[in-house]
């Protein structure tokens, strides 16, 4: 057991999380689903305990992280998929994912980064796969593809890194020589590219838009926050305190939440809209990302309460199989749980009081006001504050309900339990901002 | 007991949870909170007048001094007796006017959070707390002017009040991002380290007045307040009189010590005021719905409120803003028992001659329309109206002649609609008789709509502290008698044009607007981008390849 000892808290993590993450799989063709989703379960809370027992800088990202595996394991859902059977591979694709992001939130070397990358971004494109419908299907080829491109992009940069550097390490120093100082920026530039695709930043938005748009709920949770929480930390020690890079980061982060708050305006669909402000949001984790070090309690605050409100809204709409046109939504059956769920995420999404995404998106456009200037900022702010716009369109008819109420289902205990664990993050987050930020600092 | 009066803003919760979870009649439980709320604010101005404060420090530990800061004083105790005052005559209205409507505990629920979120606005210690009620009130009226889904354009408008929401909600947070300190007390926001920001004190109240221009729907950020009048009319009531667009007046009220620093800022709100209280009022007179009238005539009488502001006379506004409270919830609860009385009807062309069918509140109405024209003594908008000319004269006379000028118009228009709903005695409606829910509140409000201009000197003792030395109040002066007979004029000459011309009587409508042209440029960029992500693995590739290939040469060239 020394040897584990002796590991890093994320590589603890990783390790329990992937050990499980293959029981899961063995298991898979003679457990019940319900044992192999409990299993998952037990693995992403024993993957939080070596961070706990003993706190380091990375403890708050990793528990944000495995909050949010906890909540994709919950909302798996087995008529969700191409066949029902596949619930426990699902499961078991979440922890290996989850365990790559793990190594992506502390690595500090550049091939054990690249390994945590494809091991998220694989998950992410068979998580889509193994859904229902040749959409998934496609969204998931389509995923793979660019997902592809995003790693050769980073093999690359690592090369060039590695090259000017001669180290694998990040934030090596360039060794003297003439010309070897641009290589290394422009193989820094492709990483950026590369784990900005987890991110879903524009130009690299697609791959994740068409897993929300079209994957199971448990892989749209997965790309929607186990991933973001990855790629932002990655990028977090990647772009570190170099000028040049923040500011490429800034004007990518920006021109994503205009293109993502545009995008979602033209939506008529629920989960279009989602999938649009999925890519905004990327918009706002990168803002604070490009804040560079001090602006690490923002983003871990910012990614917490993204991570609840996400896990609220998909927790919401979990187990309907269609896009939920914008018009119809007031007669879908849905009960009070829901609609409130439905409800408080969007506001919180949107960054409206009294909800905290009211206080994150705040804290990041305080921050950015430092780094990006005014320009920026402002661009931002109006992106912000204009979300609104489309988070709020089916709020009122939400809330109206009336007779589909009455003939709501019941939600899963999973889909009870994911809202019930989002809700006190989010209570916690709105009331005491200050404990949050604390903890993360 | 003190001690509990700043977090007033919560007073409402209770009834929201109760009415939430359907324990009672609906609203019942409700109308406790702004029954509670008129006496915070009115236990405040019993007692001794000390400020009280509640100071919860690191509240955002990130942002300096963000503390979660809640001060109670006099601006604050008076528009907390002005909000309860009003909102629970609303309350009250309701019960009757929503009787029948089975959203009834959604109605009453939204309010109550409607009004928790004006309190808060109000109580704000800080710009950050500030911004929570602020965008608060925004959302709450959203849903409250969305409320009837079933009724065609109310999600259309709520959307534009939110749009326009956006727009002030973005100055008011670019506003405390860009104070050195993040938060800074609301009264002086740390007036010497103003300094540090770029562009100076005349930044950040450039951006309170966007902000306050925005809720209040002042100049060109005018186009959602008429469209409000889609959601239920004690909704329109309580936005045109108490919340919402009193947020804005209230705001620069608060800071006007920062405006202060800024004279270029102060006479563009001047003209800002002006100007709309002009071209509001002319837009009063082409409108053919009743509740769109009335609705331009409370952008006039913002507008009027606004100039105040620029002349530097705060008290002036405020002044303005607490008689408006009464008379123009006034005319809105009697337009509601119009609308109601006739199943629905609110256009002008269909009413007409409904004096005898409905006489109670065809004379509560005469109460409310002259205090908004601001007849000399008997009404408390001419105490309140006299103040904002006065200041304008001798601060900038040309813009005073021009509002002296308005009050013509305000008697049109107002003359207009109530000739044009009560002017004859005839009518082929038939209207029923309204309940004492119902005409109860209005005669109290009308009560308001007479005495409390002549509470104007011990208001303004009482507000010396927040707005500055308050000039005296007169019952009676030259300039009153001159402005009250401009006023009356109109409003007769209103009676002679709706008796030529007939009720739906109206002057041409302005083609188009700047908001129509915005729309369909956002709606033409947002289809641009949805047609990018068609779905296609080309696309897809071409995009990424292309977007990664642009950001890499940039900053090679960059570097």
């Amino acid at each position: 057991m020394s040897w584990f000892l002796e590991l890093e808290r994320s590589l603890q993590a990783t390790a329990i999380l992937g050990v499980l993450a293959t029981l899961v799989l063995v298991g898979a063709a003679k457990w019940s689903a319900s044992a192999t989703t409990l299993l998952g379960l037990v693995a992403t809370v024993l993957a939080a305990v070596p961070a706990v027992c003993m706190p380091t800088s990375a403890t708050f990202p990793l528990l944000v992280l495995l909050a949010a595996t906890l909540l994709c394991v919950l909302l798996v859902r087995g008529d969700e998929l191409a066949d029902a059977r596949h619930r426990a591979e699902t499961v078991a694709l979440i922890l290996f994912g989850s365990a790559g992001a793990c190594v992506l939130v502390t690595a500090d070397n550049l091939l054990s980064l690249l390994i945590g990358f494809e091991s998220m971004s694989l998950s992410v494109a068979v998580l889509s796969g193994i859904g229902r419908g040749p959409r998934a299907l496609e969204a998931a080829f389509r995923f793979f593809v660019l997902g592809a491109i995003a790693a050769s992009m980073m093999i690359y940069g690592i090369g060039l890194h590695a090259y000017a550097t001669g180290s694998f390490q990040i934030g090596a120093t360039v060794v003297t020589g003439e010309g070897l100082s641009t290589l290394h920026t422009i193989g820094h530039l492709l990483l950026l590219l590369g784990i900005a695709f987890e991110l879903a930043i524009v130009p690299l938005q697609f791959g994740a838009l068409g897993v929300c748009q079209a994957g199971p709920i448990g892989g749209v949770a997965f790309a929607m926050t186990v991933s973001k929480v990855g790629a932002a930390f990655a990028l977090q020690r990647l772009v570190g305190g170099d000028r040049l890079l923040q500011d490429v980061l800034v004007a990518l982060a920006v021109t994503t939440i205009v293109w993502g708050t545009f995008g979602a305006l033209a939506q008529r669909t629920l989960r279009g809209l989602l999938a649009n402000s999925a890519v905004a949001q990327g918009g706002f984790v990168a803002l604070a990302v490009a804040c560079g070090a001090s602006a690490h309690s923002t983003t871990c605050f910012y990614l917490a309460v993204y991570v609840a409100a996400a896990a609220l809204v998909l927790a919401a709409i979990s187990g309907d199989r269609d896009d939920m046109e914008l018009t119809a939504i007031r007669t879908r059956p849905f009960g009070v749980m829901r609609r409130l769920a439905l409800v408080v995420g969007l506001m919180s999404l949107a960054g409206l009081p009294p909800t905290p995404g009211f206080l994150a998106k705040f804290l990041v456009l305080a921050r950015s006001w430092e780094t990006a200037g005014v320009t920026w900022t402002v661009v931002a702010a109006l992106g912000g504050v204009f979300g609104a716009l489309y988070y709020m369109r089916p709020v009122p008819d939400l809330l109206a309900g009336g007779a589909s109420i009455t003939n709501a289902s019941r939600p899963t205990m999973g889909v009870r339990l994911a809202i019930a664990l989002a809700v006190v993050v989010t209570t916690v987050c709105a009331v005491a901002p200050h404990l949050a930020m604390r903890l993360a600092a | 007991m003190n001690s509990l009066l700043p977090w007033a803003f919560l007073f409402t919760l209770p009834g929201l949870l109760l009415t939430a979870c359907g324990v009672g009649r609906a609203g019942l439980a409700s109308l406790l909170g702004p029954i509670a709320v008129f006496f915070a604010g009115a236990l405040w101005l019993a007692g001794d007048h000390a400020p009280l404060l509640v100071h919860v420090a690191d509240w955002l530990p990130m942002l300096g001094d963000a503390a979660f800061s809640l001060r109670l004083d006099s601006l604050s105790a008076v528009m907390l007796a002005v909000i309860g005052a009003v909102a629970s005559c609303v309350y009250v209205y309701s019960l009757a006017y929503m009787h029948d409507d089975p959203g009834q505990r959604r109605f009453f629920a939204l309010l109550d959070f409607f009004v928790a979120t004006m309190c808060l606005l109000v109580l704000a210690g800080n710009l950050v707390v500030l911004i929570l009620g602020w965008a608060g009130v925004g959302l709450a009226s959203f849903l409250l002017i969305s409320f009837w889904r079933d009724k065609e354009g109310t999600l259309g408008a709520g959307m534009q009040a939110l749009a326009a929401n956006a727009i002030g909600d973005a100055a008011l947070l670019l506003a405390v991002v860009l104070l050195p300190w993040g938060a800074g007390d609301l009264t002086t926001l740390h007036s010497a380290s103003l300094a540090a920001v770029p562009g100076g004190v005349t930044t950040v109240a450039a951006m309170l007045v966007v902000a306050a221009a925005a809720k209040s729907a002042q100049g060109p950020l005018y186009f959602w307040l008429p469209s409000a009048m889609a959601g239920p009319t004690p909704v329109s009531a309580l936005i045109h009189a108490a919340t919402m667009v009193a947020a804005g007046v209230y705001l620069l009220c608060r800071t006007h010590l920062v405006l202060a620093q800024a004279p270029e800022v102060l006479t563009v709100v001047a003209w800002l005021g002006v100007v709309t209280a002009l071209v509001a009022a002319i837009a009063s007179l082409q409108q053919t719905n009743y509740k769109k009238g009335l609705a331009y005539s409370t952008l006039s009488q913002l507008g009027y409120m606004f100039a105040a502001v620029g002349f530097g006379a705060p008290f002036a506004a405020f002044f303005h803003l607490f008689t408006h409270a009464s008379f123009k919830a006034l005319l809105f609860l009697v337009a509601g028992i119009v609308i109601h009385a006739t199943d629905g009807e609110e256009e002008l062309g269909k009413l007409g001659g409904l004096r005898q069918q409905l006489a109670g509140p065809a004379w509560l109405s005469l109460v409310g329309s002259l205090a908004l024209i601001g007849l000399p003594v008997l009404t408390a908008g001419a105490f309140s109206k006299d103040l904002v000319l006065e200041a304008g004269l001798h601060q900038a006379p040309m813009l005073g002649y021009l509002l002296l000028g308005g009050v013509v118009l305000t008697g049109l228009y107002t003359g207009r609609l109530w000739f044009a709903v009560f002017g004859r005695t005839d009518s082929h409606l038939h209207a029923h008789a309204p309940g004492a829910l119902l005409l109860g509140p209005v005669a109290l409000l009308a009560v308001g709509a007479v005495v409390l201009g002549w509470l104007g000197n011990p208001l303004g003792e009482v507000l010396t502290p927040a707005l500055g030395k308050a000039p005296e109040v007169h019952a009676w002066s030259s300039l009153g008698a001159i402005a009250g007979g401009l006023g009356v004029a109109g409003f007769l000459l209103a009676g002679a044009w709706v008796r030529a011309k007939g009720s739906g009587a109206a002057l041409p409508s302005f083609a188009g607007s700047w908001v129509d042209g915005a729309r369909d440029v956002s709606a033409g960029f947002a289809r641009l981008v949805a047609s990018v992500h068609d779905g296609r693995v080309v696309t897809c590739i071409v995009f990424s390849m292309l977007g990664a290939g642009v950001v890499t040469l940039v900053t090679i060239l960059r570097s």
